[in-house]
C-alpha cells in the first residue's frame, strides 16, 4: 500500500523528464473514449430515430481531440468524410466546391473542420456562407465539427447559429475526470509502476494500477494533493491543454526517495517516483503586459482558423511581411506559438493565458 | 495705534511657529499628492488591461480638485478669523482684483470645474474643439491638453466651453465610429458592392465584432458614394483601422471589377 504522504523533495534535485520517460508515463491521448461518447449521444440521431435537425454541429475547444474522433466515428459508421476546401477554392467563392459536395446524393456526411472552410478575408467568407445555407437543406444527415473560436466568429458574422442550431460540446474535465483519464493513460503507457507526488507537499496525486480493472466513475481514490483541482481550473477543463500542462509539470529526482530505497532493499520492484511541481511554480508561458496589437491579431487569427501558415497570415493580417516573421519568431521564442508542419498554432500550455489576454482587450473569443 | 491697521489685523489670525509649520506641511503634502496623482495614475492606465483605462484616466482631475479643496478647507480657518465682517472684506477685495485682472483666467477655472461635472470631455475622449481634433490627454484647472493624430499637443482653455461646440466622438467609451468613403463609377452592381464592403469590415482584425457594421450609399451626379461605418476595438487604432478598411476595400472592389468615379473637385468635401 503506497503511503499517501512522504517527505517533500529537494527542488534542486529535480530535473525535467527525458522524452522516453515522458512517453512512458504520459503518452499520447487516444480517441476511443470520445468516439464512444459521440455514439452514445448521437446514435439515435445518426440512425434516423430522432427528428430534425438534419445538420448538427459539435463545437470543441482548441487542442481537443474531437476532430480526430469525428473522423474515426465517420469511418466506423461508413459515413462520407468531407475534405475541407483548399485556400484557392475558398478565395474563389466556393461554388465549384459546393457543387462537388452536392453530388454526394443524400449520403450521410461528416465535416470535421468547419474552421477550415473560410478565411477572414473579403474573398474568404462566401464559401462558408453558401455552405451554411446548403447544409440544413441537403438530404441526408450531416455532422459538422467546429472549433469554438471559429464558431463564435461565424455566429457574429454569418449567423451560423441559425443554420446549425443547438450545438453540442464535450463536458469540461473536472479534477476527478482528469484523475481517471490520466490513470487510464498511465496504465496504457509502456512503463513500470509509477507514483506521482507533489514535490512541495510529498502528497500522492496519482498512481499506476497496471493489470487492475478500470476504476468506476465516482469510485476514484481521493488524491491528497490539490494539483489536479488547480489543473482542471487552470486548463478550463480542456483535456488537451490539461494533458500538456501535466507533462510540463513532471520532474524526476536525481536522488532516490526513502520509500524507493526500502522497496529496493526488500527485493521488490521499485515504483518510479515522478514529482509534480506545485501549480504556483509552473511558470506557464503567458503574453506579457503591454503585448503589441500585432501579436494579439496573430493569436486571434490562429485560434479562429485552428492554425495558419505564415503566408496565409500575411494575406489576412495588416502586418508587413518582415514584421510578421519577426513577430512569429519572437512568439515562438516565448513558447506562445509553435509550428505544426507548415502551420503555426497557439501552444497548449499558453492557451489559457492567451485567451485571457484577448478577453482583457475585448477581442472576440471562443466560448471554450 | 493707527486706526486703519485695526480691521486688517482683526481679519487674519496671528500665526505662531507651530501653526506656520503645520500650514507648510499641509501645503507640501498637497503638492506631493497632486504630483503623485498626475504621475502614477497615467502610468497605471497604461499597464492595466485596456478596458479599465477609461475608468482610471477620468479620475485624475477629480482627485486633484479634491486635494485642492481639502487643502483650502484645512488652511483657511487657520489664517482667517471667520467673522462675517472679515469674510465680506476679504471677498470684496479679492473679487475686485480678480474681476479686473483675472477675468478670463477665472472664467476658465470655473469652466474647468463645470467640465468635471458636466463631462463634455474627459481624459481618453477623442474630441473636436474648433480646428483641433485629438485625444484628451489631461484636464487641468484652467485648460485641457489634447494630442492630435500628428502627435501635436494642443492646450485649450476651458472657457471655450461657454461658446464653442464640442464634438465628442466616444464620450467615455473605449471605441468610436469610423467611416471610410468610396466613390464609384455609376455602372456597377450596388447590392454586390454593398455586401462586399460589409465583408471588408468583418474581416478587419481591428473590428469590434459586437458593434454594428453599416454601409450607406448615396447616388450622386458623378457616381455612387459609399460610406462604410464600423467600430474598432480601441479608439486609438482608428487611423490604422480606417487605413485597413480602405486597403481591403480597394482590393475587393478591384476584384469585383468596379471602377472608381471621376469626382469633380467642386463636389469633394
Amino acid at each position: 500500500m503506497r503511503a499517501e504522504t512522504t517527505a517533500a523533495i529537494d527542488p534542486a534535485s529535480l530535473t525535467a523528464l527525458s522524452g522516453a520517460l515522458l512517453e512512458g508515463v504520459a503518452c499520447r491521448e487516444r480517441t476511443q473514449a470520445l468516439t464512444a461518447a459521440l455514439d452514445t449521444r448521437l446514435g439515435a440521431w445518426a440512425s434516423g430515430e430522432e427528428e430534425a435537425p438534419a445538420a448538427r454541429v459539435i463545437v470543441s475547444a482548441p487542442h481537443c481531440a474531437t476532430p480526430a474522433a469525428l473522423v474515426e466515428w465517420a469511418r466506423d459508421r461508413g459515413w462520407t468524410l468531407l475534405d475541407p476546401p483548399t485556400t484557392e477554392e475558398i478565395m474563389s467563392g466556393g461554388e465549384a466546391w459546393i457543387a462537388k459536395l452536392s453530388r454526394s446524393d443524400g449520403a450521410n456526411c461528416v465535416l470535421p473542420h468547419l474552421e477550415r472552410c473560410f478565411l477572414r478575408h473579403a474573398e474568404g467568407l462566401d464559401l462558408c456562407r453558401r455552405l451554411l445555407a446548403w447544409l440544413p437543406a441537403r438530404p441526408g444527415r450531416t455532422l459538422v465539427g467546429c472549433n469554438s473560436w471559429a464558431w463564435a466568429f461565424l455566429g457574429a458574422t454569418l449567423g451560423a447559429e441559425a443554420a446549425l442550431p443547438v450545438p453540442l460540446a464535450l463536458a469540461p474535465f473536472d479534477a476527478a475526470a482528469l484523475q481517471r483519464w490520466f490513470t487510464e493513460l498511465l496504465n496504457s503507457c509502456p512503463g513500470q509502476a509509477t507514483v506521482f507526488r507533489g514535490s512541495a507537499s510529498g502528497r500522492l496525486i496519482l498512481a499506476s494500477n497496471h493489470g487492475a480493472p478500470p476504476i468506476a466513475v465516482g469510485a476514484e481514490p481521493e488524491p491528497s494533493d490539490t494539483f489536479l483541482t488547480h489543473l482542471a481550473a487552470g486548463s478550463r477543463g480542456i483535456a488537451g491543454v490539461a494533458w500538456a500542462i501535466w507533462r510540463h509539470s513532471l520532474r524526476v529526482s536525481t536522488q532516490s526517495t526513502p520509500g524507493e530505497q526500502t522497496r529496493a532493499s526488500a527485493g521488490a520492484d521499485p515504483a518510479t517516483s515522478i514529482w509534480v511541481k506545485p501549480w504556483s511554480e509552473l511558470n506557464l508561458p503567458a503574453p506579457p503586459p503591454g503585448t503589441r496589437q500585432s501579436h494579439r491579431f496573430i493569436f486571434q487569427a490562429l485560434l479562429i482558423h485552428g492554425g495558419l501558415s505564415a503566408d496565409t497570415l500575411d494575406t489576412l493580417l495588416p502586418i508587413s511581411g518582415a514584421l510578421l516573421r519577426q513577430s512569429l519568431h519572437h512568439l515562438e521564442q516565448e513558447h506562445l506559438i509553435e509550428r505544426d508542419g507548415h502551420h503555426w498554432q497557439v501552444t497548449r500550455t499558453a492557451y489559457p493565458a492567451v485567451r485571457q489576454s484577448l478577453i482583457n482587450e475585448e477581442f472576440l473569443v471562443g466560448p471554450l | 495705534m493707527n486706526p486703519t491697521d485695526a480691521p486688517l489685523t482683526r481679519i487674519f489670525k496671528p500665526v505662531d511657529l507651530q501653526t506656520g509649520l503645520f500650514i507648510a506641511g499641509v501645503l507640501a503634502l498637497a503638492w506631493v499628492l497632486v504630483l503623485a496623482i498626475e504621475r502614477v495614475l497615467p502610468w497605471l492606465a497604461d499597464v492595466v488591461p485596456g478596458r479599465l483605462r477609461r475608468f482610471i484616466l477620468p479620475a485624475i482631475p477629480q482627485l486633484r480638485l479634491a486635494v485642492i479643496v481639502g487643502t483650502l478647507a484645512t488652511v483657511a480657518p487657520l489664517l482667517v478669523e471667520p467673522t462675517p465682517q472679515n469674510l465680506m472684506v476679504l471677498l470684496g477685495t479679492a473679487g475686485l482684483a480678480i474681476g479686473f485682472a483675472f477675468k478670463d483666467y477665472v472664467a476658465s477655472l470655473i469652466a474647468g470645474v463645470v467640465a468635471i461635472y458636466e463631462r463634455p470631455y474627459r481624459p481618453g475622449d477623442w474630441v473636436k474643439i474648433g480646428d483641433a481634433y485629438g485625444e484628451v490627454q489631461s484636464i487641468g484647472l484652467r485648460s485641457l491638453r489634447l494630442v492630435t493624430p500628428d502627435d501635436t499637443v494642443v492646450t485649450i482653455p476651458h472657457a471655450h466651453l461657454w461658446t464653442a461646440n464640442i464634438f465628442n466622438e466616444n464620450d467615455g467609451a473605449r471605441t468610436l465610429q469610423c467611416a471610410v468613403d468610396f466613390y464609384l463609377h455609376p455602372r456597377h452592381d450596388a447590392a454586390a458592392v454593398r455586401q462586399k464592403l460589409h465583408d471588408v469590415a468583418l474581416t478587419s482584425p481591428f473590428l469590434a465584432l459586437s458593434r454594428p457594421v453599416t454601409v450607406v450609399l448615396a447616388e450622386k451626379p458623378w457616381g455612387t458614394h459609399y460610406r462604410l461605418k464600423a467600430y474598432p476595438i480601441d479608439a486609438r487604432d482608428q487611423f490604422a483601422f480606417r487605413s485597413d478598411l480602405t486597403l481591403r476595400g480597394k482590393t475587393a472592389l478591384a476584384r469585383l471589377g468596379v471602377e472608381p468615379a471621376g469626382v469633380p473637385a467642386a463636389a469633394l468635401p
